[in-house]
């Protein structure tokens, strides 16, 4: 059974990568695999963040909620509920080892599942963190110096690949094969943070400055400043991606003896002012949200190009076709919905995509907006087709039926869990 | 919805009027059959009521050190 590595880059954007069209050289490793492997170049991340994202992912199931994410119980459900990709891999012989440094995807939320090592770095013994705990009681304060203090010393949130990438090549090297890898890259989130040595775009002051001003700007709506400062932002998120790619080249550097198959791809987008916003705070499920790389590299798969759209809730069915010595059984369908919930703002978001058909749908407690978008003329997405002439029928179908579903789950699941009282 | 039919399964005897009522539901939604509809529904059912929790791990989390974590990664956004 083949060996296989998934790796996953927080806040990658499909059209940020060279592959992807950007006209930067942004991820030259990832290319190169790409080029010689099997490349989604319509990918959709289920969700627009990383907890109900990879949720879905691991699991193959889209996390169906009407409640905070913040909340560990719903995706800790969830992942129990369906079973990961990890339990299932574990199942036919794999050892499973994971190396996680996002919070909202580490065993606090149940993404341990499954794993026989799960590195998530939640725990510090840092004498540091006990001081600042007793002499600090201002909380914002406490919050920024710890993350001063992290940021220099490539901790929690801010720890890097290559702080970790020798534990990743001691566990390969220990453990027993056939092995299922996890490796989640915090490298491309929010602060965007390169060495030295990898920075292309930006200077070590841009870096600092400008992590500083993107971080004034997250949580803000209709944002207004100059485009040389978006640039600027831009510049130190494609470092930081330029970065990210090289953990890949080092990943094969290290571990090209076990020949393993890779799963490389982002967990959903980041906003860089398309529409006034910075991050992915807000969840919405525009391109930028929710179009990601995926390419799938190794010994045993077809050199090929996936022009149709699909969800990454199909990720677990191809990576057990690997593992069961099989190609890729890539669906004919060309359909990938995307779905979220803000629990801040209490709104149900439903994204379906048909061919180059994109309608976008929002329930909140103000009402319902739709959203629909020609992408092969309208990449941009600000052309609004809900009241031309045109029909959708077939977009329309797809978001009722699907929303009908999440309703149908909903009621399931909570007419259920009444039984536990009984 | 692949991944079931894999699994070795056996027939069970519902009534049409069941059936019907299901056949229903199901006509307006993703799910792929009756079976599949009430797949779902049965193994929602035995989850809750087998109260299957895999290893709680999260239990030997301190909730306060997480809540930190999340803050630290720029946004805590619910």
């Amino acid at each position: 059974m083949e060996n296989i590595i998934l790796v996953t880059f927080d806040s990658l954007r499909a059209d940020h990568t060279g592959h992807g069209g950007y006209e930067r050289n942004t991820t030259p490793t990832l290319d190169e695999m790409a080029k010689e492997g099997t490349i989604f170049e319509k990918a959709l991340s289920p969700a627009s963040r990383t907890n109900p994202s990879m949720a879905g992912i691991l699991t193959g199931e889209p996390m169906v909620f009407q409640d905070k994410v913040s909340d560990p119980g719903i995706a800790g459900k969830h992942l129990d509920r369906f079973g990961t990709i990890a339990e299932k891999l574990s199942d036919k012989g794999y050892t499973t080892g994971a190396f996680c440094p996002n919070a909202y995807a580490s065993r606090y939320y149940g993404f341990d599942s499954g794993f026989d090592y799960f590195e998530d770095f939640l725990f510090s013994n840092d004498i540091y963190q006990n001081l600042f705990s007793e002499h600090l009681s201002d909380s914002s304060l406490y919050t920024t110096i710890r993350n001063v203090r992290n940021f220099v010393r490539r901790e929690e949130a801010f720890k890097t690949w290559d702080t970790y990438i020798e534990d990743v090549e001691n566990w390969v090297r220990h453990t027993e094969e056939p092995f299922f890898l996890w490796i989640f890259s915090m490298d491309t989130h929010f602060p965007y943070l390169t060495p030295r040595t990898h920075r292309e775009w930006s200077s070590l002051f841009d870096q600092y400055y400008y992590n500083w001003r993107c971080n004034k700007l997250i949580d803000q709506f209709d944002v207004d400043i100059s485009e040389r400062e978006r640039q600027k932002i831009v510049d130190i998120y494609d470092d930081s991606i330029k970065f990210g790619d090289h953990l890949l080249k080092e990943l094969q550097s290290r571990l090209s003896e076990f020949e393993p198959t890779y799963f490389i791809h982002g967990d959903h987008g980041e906003s860089f002012d398309e529409r006034g916003l910075y991050g992915h705070f807000y969840p919405a499920l525009y391109q930028e949200n929710v179009h990601v790389p995926f390419v799938v590299s190794g010994p045993h798969v077809d050199d090929r190009t996936v022009t149709d759209p699909m969800s990454l809730l199909d990720l677990p069915s191809l990576v057990m076709n690997i593992a069961e010595g099989q190609d890729l059984d890539i669906s004919e369908s060309d359909v990938a919905i995307s779905t979220d919930f803000d629990g801040r703002n209490e709104r149900n978001l439903i994204a379906t995509r048909a061919g180059d058909k994109k309608l976008l749908l929002e329930e909140s407690p103000s009402g319902t907006s739709i959203e629909i978008y020609d992408l092969a003329v309208d990449p941009g997405e600000s052309d609004n087709l809900v009241h031309s002439d045109r029909s959708f029928k077939r977009l329309w179908s797809l978001t009722t039926s699907h929303l009908r579903t999440e309703i149908e789950r909903i009621e399931i699941e909570s007419t259920v869990s009444d039984l536990e009282d009984i | 919805m692949s991944e079931r039919d894999r699994d070795p399964s056996q027939s069970v005897a519902l009534s049409e009027d069941l059936i019907s009522r299901v056949e229903s539901r199901v006509e307006q939604t993703d799910f792929d059959s009756v079976t599949d509809y009430i797949t779902y529904v049965l193994e929602e059912v035995l989850y809750q009521v087998e109260g299957e929790e895999s290893d709680d791990s999260s239990g030997d989390v301190n909730e306060d050190e997480v809540q930190e974590r999340l803050k630290s990664l720029g946004y805590l956004n619910e």
